[in-house]
């Protein structure tokens, strides 16, 4: 028998974005929930770049925002240029991006923890989990011998997992610069036999802001004012500064061909993947030759931060060539570099072992979040972290696991794409990876999300009110635009042109036109002056894309129909009348969880699908 | 295998006294109140008589019985809708034509309605089981066909579309995501416009031939176009060797557009009598000669009479066919007992003597079967009604993005509308490939 210390619901290890948005999730939940962290201090750290949010990035934090998640409101304290990228383009592709004060993000995320109830913070390095015979999880076993004992444990080991360091030819293990890998963790899930596999990022040197020549740079300042990340935030109170830029020399490259053997990736050090999308310096000079400079963004890693991050340096060259390099970049010549660029290697697991809940299939009750997944980017590994830690919560409390589908939120996107096909570079949010990106938009995310949140109790009740204020508020404004109606002929008595086809039009329909604003509707009806100027956007929106939303809806009713049709786990493939003993093997097997899973399986004929499809739909209709 | 709702001619194509097009699926009463705009109110299990629109040109189709059966009374257990028509070629090629521009609508495949009605339990085990065969059977049978068809032209072209429209979304898609990149301006979408310009026009190109190579199935169609009383009437009782049209001699006779059947050389083929093209004051004429040039309009084939017309008549038809590639107009010279010079016909021949006609229809024929077979790589017509609706939402993407119209994502939009389309004739295009493109073409990465 085990010697347990004391006793949770779910313990949460690990520190990073995807261990506090778990943490958070699986307290509010009302579950005793611990976090295990090596430093306590590094809790809600950045390792790597100083921002939060972008395309895809920012309408996941909207996400998490709008389920009463922690990210959006830590980031709206510690922004400090914010941009909402895109801001000309579509609603629907509009990411909001801010750049982050490291140590506000930090302290904001400690200060948002401590305040938690029902959440405790620990030291320590987790170096064992503690599974029962029945192979089920009961706790983790850390270095120093503590045994802490739970229905659940949501691991998110971030880039710690058998962590290898690189600098040119020098190696050193470990998870972070100057922070210890977790090697015996990652023994121990190779021995649980589970498939696992080595991904690659890397961070660019961190340099000294009054060694550089700001007239050599151009200024890039934030959006004014500043759109928030959350729901909750009514307006950005941290000052604001702006970025720099500048860009690489032909004698940049030159520097770093002479020098590509040394690099650890072309010298083939490196075996694990990287990103396509956050390619090295090196990456970038070799692919595209033809390229004579490349942008360089100088961001403030804080407002009283004497750091800059040059964005688009990421390197794993020895230190003497990137001293050479970026001294021959204008504003750098007399650069002083306070910390090398380094590139790190680290395990992940196959998300194909995972369930939709991200939870370990072979192993109930043991749930990962976050880089471990093969993710990469502080926002997905929040997202997955929120998804985690809710569903350990329910899983301890004896409930049923929940899950969004890739219909309603990137959330479900992203975790669709990891479970059903894995990934082959650490994987990151795009807008084009949504197929329903015109509803999937940052505007409405509380719109799509807030009520589920309600009702799976996690939401505060500051949250509560706010939205279903603004619920009220749009519903009635949108059925009064509805309501109003006139001819073309009056509309063009209001200068407004549109079609004159004798067809009366109501107020929505005319919004619906992208050359129309509220603005020229108040003309006519001057009660909608009284709309609240944070809510004529989104009504705006509501209505140019109502066309191209319903016919959305409709495939995502025929996908949720028939491709999406959830396949229970315990689904007895027995009472299927009718398939063939092969066919009804292989499913047994595979365990497919959607119909769309299941037509992929090899030798699953159109028949055999049909035969399947009849009997979940009539159980659906039965439940 | 999704839900969609579906339609198909459920009676032969062909000349008969009523079809019956039949639709199953949620969209059935929408499709019946924008079909029927004037039916006031619509009672399930009744007989309504309509009169059909064409809701994109308020054109008339036929007029119609309608039978409403909603869910689950109804052969599918699905709402139904039945359109009973008069069974004329014309008039079902139209309906068919609006149904498949409708959004959520699309042609059935082979069996569907059964299938349904079985998923939907409208129907027992043994009856259950033997349709189970005829689907395996089926979908192996359209693998097969499928698996022929790409291995010829289609394939070819449709695998030039794909990478084409791959490269378009990876120029639109990079100008969303990769905003603040590098090599990324505002400009970059644009470089999608000639890309998205080519496979739009190549598309139509191919939905032209489609036109053809569907008709190897449903029958090609032949138009007798002329001046009044050039003889066309002749011409078609000549071809269908008894008395269908009524042959007169004063001008302007045929009012509406009449049709044969015929087979040329095993080839199925409709030959339409049009009204002669002239400038005319009568009401009921002047309906004749709109419908012959909408005949004009949708023939494969067009058989143009030069004879005995005035200059300015025969250069009147001219500019009436000026827009179809020469193969597809033969010039017939009649009355060449009456001895005038040939104006330049492709052929002369006296329908009165029976001179000259061994040698037109060689010459039919012969075009017949270049027509059919340079353009039979689009198979049926699902084929063709998945292209045409692929066509037409990359012609709002060219629009939108040409004129700047419409923001970028609902460009991106149509353009993704368009492959989900085409999903049917090729594989999916999944945004791996697209993101691929991104990352080989542009340098993406801070």
């Amino acid at each position: 028998m085990k010697d347990w210390l004391a006793s949770f619901d779910v313990i949460v290890v690990g520190g990073g974005h995807a261990g506090c948005e778990a943490a958070s999730a699986s307290a509010r939940m009302g579950a005793a929930t611990v976090l295990i962290t090596h430093k306590p201090e590094t809790i809600g750290a950045m390792s790597c770049n100083p921002a939060i949010g972008g395309l895809g990035k920012g309408h996941m934090v909207r996400e998490i925002d709008a389920m009463d998640g922690v990210m959006g409101r830590v980031a709206d304290e510690a922004g400090i240029q914010f941009r909402l990228l895109n801001r000309r383009k579509g609603p629907a592709v509009r990411g909001p991006r801010a750049q982050s004060d490291r140590a506000i993000y930090k302290a904001a995320m400690q200060r948002e923890l401590a305040a938690q109830q029902n959440l405790e913070i620990l030291a320590g390095a987790v170096a064992d989990i503690i599974l029962d015979d029945k192979g089920e999880i009961t706790g983790v076993a850390l270095e120093d011998g503590r045994n802490y004992r739970a229905r659940s444990v949501v691991l998110t080991t971030g880039t710690f997992l058998n962590g290898v360091i690189h600098m040119g030819p020098e190696q050193s293990s470990g998870g972070r610069i100057g922070e210890k890998p977790s090697v015996a963790l990652a023994e121990r899930l190779y021995a649980l036999g589970l498939p696992m596999g080595r991904l690659k990022t890397g961070t660019p040197a961190r340099l000294h802001k009054d060694s550089i020549n700001w007239s050599e740079t151009e200024i890039q300042p934030g959006d004014d004012p500043p759109v928030p990340f959350s729901y909750l935030t009514d307006k950005i109170t941290t000052p604001q500064i702006p970025c720099h830029i500048t860009r690489t020399t032909a004698r940049t490259h030159e520097i770093i061909r002479e020098n590509l053997h040394l690099s650890a990736m072309y010298s083939g050090t490196i075996t694990g993947r990287g990103p396509r999308y956050c390619p090295s310096i090196e990456d970038k000079v070799v692919r595209f030759a033809e390229k004579e400079d490349h942008q360089i963004f100088l961001e403030p890693e804080g407002l009283t931060s004497d750091l800059i991050y040059p964005n688009g340096l990421s390197t794993s060259l020895p230190t003497h060539v990137q001293q050479a390099f970026l001294q021959s970049i204008p504003g750098l010549e007399n650069v002083k570099i306070v910390q090398w660029a380094y590139a790190i290697e680290y395990d992940y697991v196959d998300p194909r072992s995972l369930t939709r809940a991200l939870m370990l299939e072979k192993i109930p009750g043991f749930f990962l979040a976050g880089q471990i997944n093969g993710t990469t980017g502080y926002e997905e590994a929040a997202g997955q972290g929120l998804v985690a830690g809710l569903n350990a919560a329910r899983y301890a409390g004896g409930q049923s696991a929940f899950t969004i589908d890739r219909t309603d939120a990137y959330l479900g996107v992203m975790i669709d794409d990891l479970v059903s096909r894995g990934v082959s570079e650490p994987y990151r949010m795009f807008t084009s990876r949504a197929e329903f990106r015109l509803s999937l938009r940052a505007d409405n995310a509380d719109q799509r999300l807030t009520p589920l949140a309600i009702e799976l109790g996690f939401v505060s009740e500051r949250r509560k009110s706010v939205f279903s204020q603004k619920k009220q508020q749009l519903s009635h404004w949108i059925e009064t635009l509805k309501e109003l109606n006139l001819t073309p002929k009056e509309a063009q008595n209001h200068g407004l042109s549109i079609n004159q086809d004798g067809q009366r039009r109501s107020g929505f329909d005319m919004l619906s036109y992208p050359s129309i604003e509220l603005k020229d509707l108040e003309k006519v009806w001057p009660e909608l002056a009284a709309i609240p100027e944070k809510l004529a956007e989104d009504i705006e929106i509501e209505a140019t894309y109502s066309r191209y939303l319903d016919r959305q809806k409709l495939e995502v009713n025929l996908l949720k129909q028939e491709d999406f049709l959830a396949i229970p786990q315990d689904f007895d493939y027995d009472k299927v009348t009718g398939l063939s003993n092969e066919v009804r093997q292989k499913l047994k097997d595979k365990r497919p969880t959607t119909v769309r899973d299941a037509r992929e399986i090899e030798g699953v004929t159109p028949a055999s699908l049909t035969l399947l499809l009849r009997i979940l739909r009539r159980d659906k209709r039965a439940a | 295998m999704d839900n969609a709702t579906i339609y198909a001619l459920s009676t032969p194509f062909g000349k008969s006294a009523v079809a019956v097009v039949r639709l199953s699926g949620s969209l059935c009463l929408p499709v019946l109140q924008r079909l029927a705009p004037n039916l006031p109110q619509v009672e399930p299990r009744r007989a309504h008589l309509v009169t059909l629109i064409d809701p994109s040109t308020s054109s008339y189709i036929d007029k119609a019985l309608a039978f409403y059966f909603k869910a689950p009374m109804s052969f599918t257990g699905e709402d139904c809708l039945e359109f009973h028509c008069h069974g004329s070629g014309a008039v079902i090629r139209h309906l068919l034509d609006v149904l498949s521009v409708i959004d959520g609508l699309r042609l059935a495949e082979p069996g569907e309605f059964t299938r349904r009605a079985w998923l939907n339990e409208k129907m027992d085990m043994a009856e259950a089981e033997a349709l189970l065969n005829l689907i395996d059977a089926e979908t192996r049978a359209q693998k097969e066909k499928a698996l022929r068809i790409m291995s010829g032209a289609l394939s070819n072209e449709v695998s030039r579309w794909r990478d084409q429209l791959i490269e378009a979304l990876a120029y639109l898609e990079v100008s969303i995501d990769f905003v603040d990149e590098d090599d990324i301006s505002d400009e970059t979408a644009l470089l999608a416009l000639p890309v998205l310009r080519e496979v739009h026009g190549s598309m139509r190109k191919a939905l032209e031939g489609a036109k053809a190579s569907v008709r190897l199935q449903s029958g090609l169609q032949v138009a007798l176009s002329g001046v009044p009383n050039a003889g066309k009437s002749s011409l078609l009782n000549t071809l269908a060797k008894r008395d269908v049209a009524i042959v007169t001699e004063v001008p302007g006779t045929t009012r509406d557009v009449l049709e044969v059947f015929i087979e040329l050389d095993g080839l199925p083929v409709i030959v339409r009598d049009t009204a002669g093209l002239r400038e005319t004051s009568d009401k009921v004429e002047a309906i004749g000669v709109s419908r012959a040039r909408a005949a004009l309009e949708a023939a494969d084939l067009v058989i143009l009479f030069v004879n005995e017309a005035g200059e300015a008549e025969r250069a009147a038809l001219e500019k009436a066919v000026v827009h179809l590639p020469q193969e597809r107009i033969i010039r017939l010279h009649n009355k060449a007992d009456l001895g005038a010079n040939n104006l330049g016909a492709d052929v002369s021949l006296s329908l009165k003597s029976g001179e000259g006609l061994e040698a037109f229809y060689q010459l039919l024929i012969a075009r017949a079967h270049a027509l059919l077979d340079s353009e039979s790589y689009i198979a049926n017509e699902r084929q063709r009604a998945a292209l045409a609706l692929a066509c037409q939402e990359l012609e709002k993407s060219v629009e939108g993005l040409g004129e700047g119209s419409l923001p970028i994502d609902l460009v991106a939009e149509h353009v993704h509308l368009a492959e989900r389309a085409l999903q049917r004739l090729i594989g999916r295009i999944d945004v791996e490939d697209v993101l691929d493109r991104i990352f080989s073409s542009f340098c993406i990465g801070k």
